[in-house]
């Protein structure tokens, strides 16, 4: 084994000259972790040593860790680095286009297709004075993320994008939540790096742009809304309500308890001309009851000119809503349950309802 | 061989100032610094000193003292702490001095900043204050600099 090789040795785990184990050495583990860790972030580290005049080790490790691409911005004369990873888009508005930035409740803020990015002066953030931003030629806005809070930050003027080396900043300044680090630009000078979540804290531009979220959220889900279709709303019973699609309905009408006959053992009533057999939903569908005395409401369903009343406890109402195309919970006589107008529905099947009581009613195709 | 401690000495106004030599890193002239806004008005900014960013605390603030006229370059007297280097910008550089242990006393009831003060020494023909360089630098984090 060559000398470099069995120098080597004491990275290996478990590999220990020491004569007594102690409680912080000697088990031979403490250099293969240091191996370890070292390699683990891209580094290598080396041992000579020549017996009896030293030992050397040398540690490298990669500075990629610390060297982040950035953007240089000026303010009032300033340079300051903002990561690129806050960074989303540069927008540059110049002379007519200045008047796209509008004021809610006196604080700035641009409207970016469509939706309000609320706007931070950097100038002003970092209480330099007023230069001449009462009626500037031209603005730029770098529009910046930190969690998930968007927000343009209006600056002087736009550098370079350059791969700095980020230092830490002092105990005496780690106080300040604008600033993320330092770091030596290119001439030898010192330019401080900006922390994007700090100033948007600062500039406290939180509430707007939480508002802003919500109108975009509110944009996409109706843009995955279904057509409207009209119901009617009825009940059956004392509680709870059903709907059947209006283009279902041919009519809705009204007969005296009077006119109720029977006819095959069913109900009928005589209706324009012909016999309209009746359905009793109130029977038909789960715990359904109904007023027994006075008129009957009915509605009438008709199909291949073929027509069946449906009677119900009391015809609520038409609205216009979406229904969703999933259905749930399908049992006798319901198709499932939505949400219509605010209020859980169950949704008639007017074809089971049908078949059930008449099983031929779909068969027949001559006109009644 | 009686105990002396030598000390690197400046001035900031007409006041001489002495830090015990051990903490010095280094001496150097002006060097062009970077402004760091919102922080408080003790801190002038930060230098790059080879390759290394030390922040630059103006002592004529940092005691209450009057700014130093606009043509008047401070230099840096650069020390160490326990969490890095710090700069002390003061107005000019003296020389190194030993003083006897002997010669030290406790600081005046009197004397303005004495919470920043750590003894006085009398030499030939002037006082020595003794700075006490960690208070000196680990006030300016409540960001007050000390009134007059």
């Amino acid at each position: 084994m060559g000398d470099r090789e069995s120098l080597n040795l004491i990275f290996a785990p478990g590999f220990s000259t020491a004569e007594k184990v102690t409680s912080v050495s000697g088990r031979g583990v403490g250099m293969d972790v240091v191996k370890t860790n070292v390699e683990k972030i891209g580094g290598t580290v080396d041992v000579q040593s020549k017996a009896g005049h030293g030992t050397t080790l040398k540690i490298k490790i990669p500075l990629t860790l610390a060297i982040i691409p950035a953007l240089v911005v000026t303010s009032h004369t300033e340079r300051f680095a903002i990561p690129q990873v806050n960074l989303l888009e540069l927008v540059r508005l110049e002379g007519e286009q200045l008047r796209a930035i509008e004021h809610i409740h006196g604080a700035p803020v641009y409207r970016l297709r469509g939706s309000i990015l609320p706007l931070v002066y950097l100038n002003r953030t970092l209480g330099f004075p007023e230069s001449e931003s009462s009626d500037p030629k031209a603005v730029n806005i770098v529009v910046l993320q930190a969690d998930d809070r968007q927000f343009g930050l209006v600056v002087d003027g736009v550098s370079d994008t350059e791969e700095i080396v980020v230092k830490p900043l002092g105990k005496e300044l780690k106080g300040l939540s604008a600033f993320a680090g330092a770091t030596i630009m290119g001439d030898g000078k010192v330019a401080l790096i900006l922390d994007v979540l700090g100033i948007a804290q600062r500039a406290n531009v939180i509430s707007e742009v939480r508002d802003r979220n919500m109108g975009e959220d509110a944009k996409k889900a109706s843009a995955v809304e279904e057509e409207k279709r009209a119901v009617l709303l009825f009940r059956v019973r004392e509680e709870g309500r059903m709907a059947i699609p209006l283009s279902m309905v041919a009519r809705l009408e009204e007969f005296p308890r009077e006119r109720l006959e029977r006819a095959s053992g069913r109900h009928v009533v005589q209706y324009r001309g012909k016999i309209l057999p009746l359905i009793d939903l109130c029977k038909v569908i789960d715990g359904g009851s109904r007023d027994e005395h006075g008129p009957l409401q009915v509605v009438v369903y008709s199909e291949q000119g073929r027509s069946v009343g449906l009677v119900v406890d009391r015809i609520l109402d038409i609205v216009e809503e979406t229904i969703p195309a999933e259905h749930r919970e399908a049992r006798d006589g319901v198709l499932g349950s939505a949400v219509i107008a605010g209020k859980v529905t169950d949704l008639l099947d007017v074809h089971g309802v049908i078949r059930s009581t008449d099983p031929h009613f779909f068969e027949r195709t001559t006109a009644a | 061989m009686s105990d002396a401690k030598q000390y690197c000495t400046f001035f900031v106004a007409d006041r001489f100032f002495g830090v015990d030599v051990t903490r010095v890193q280094e001496v150097i002239r002006y060097q062009e610094m970077t402004r760091v806004p919102l922080a408080s008005s003790v801190i002038s900014g930060l230098i790059n000193l080879r390759g290394q960013i030390v922040t630059a605390l103006d002592m004529r603030a940092r005691l209450g003292l009057p700014p130093r006229p606009a043509d008047q370059l401070p230099m840096n007297v650069v020390v160490r702490t326990a969490d890095g280097a710090v700069s002390l910008l003061v107005d000019e550089i003296g020389d190194v001095v030993e003083v006897q242990d002997s010669s030290r006393e406790g600081v005046p009831e009197t004397l303005t900043a004495r919470e920043l003060i750590a003894g006085v020494c009398k030499l030939k023909d002037r006082l020595l204050l003794v700075l006490d360089t960690e208070r000196a630098i680990a006030d300016p984090i409540a960001g007050q600099p000390l009134a007059g």
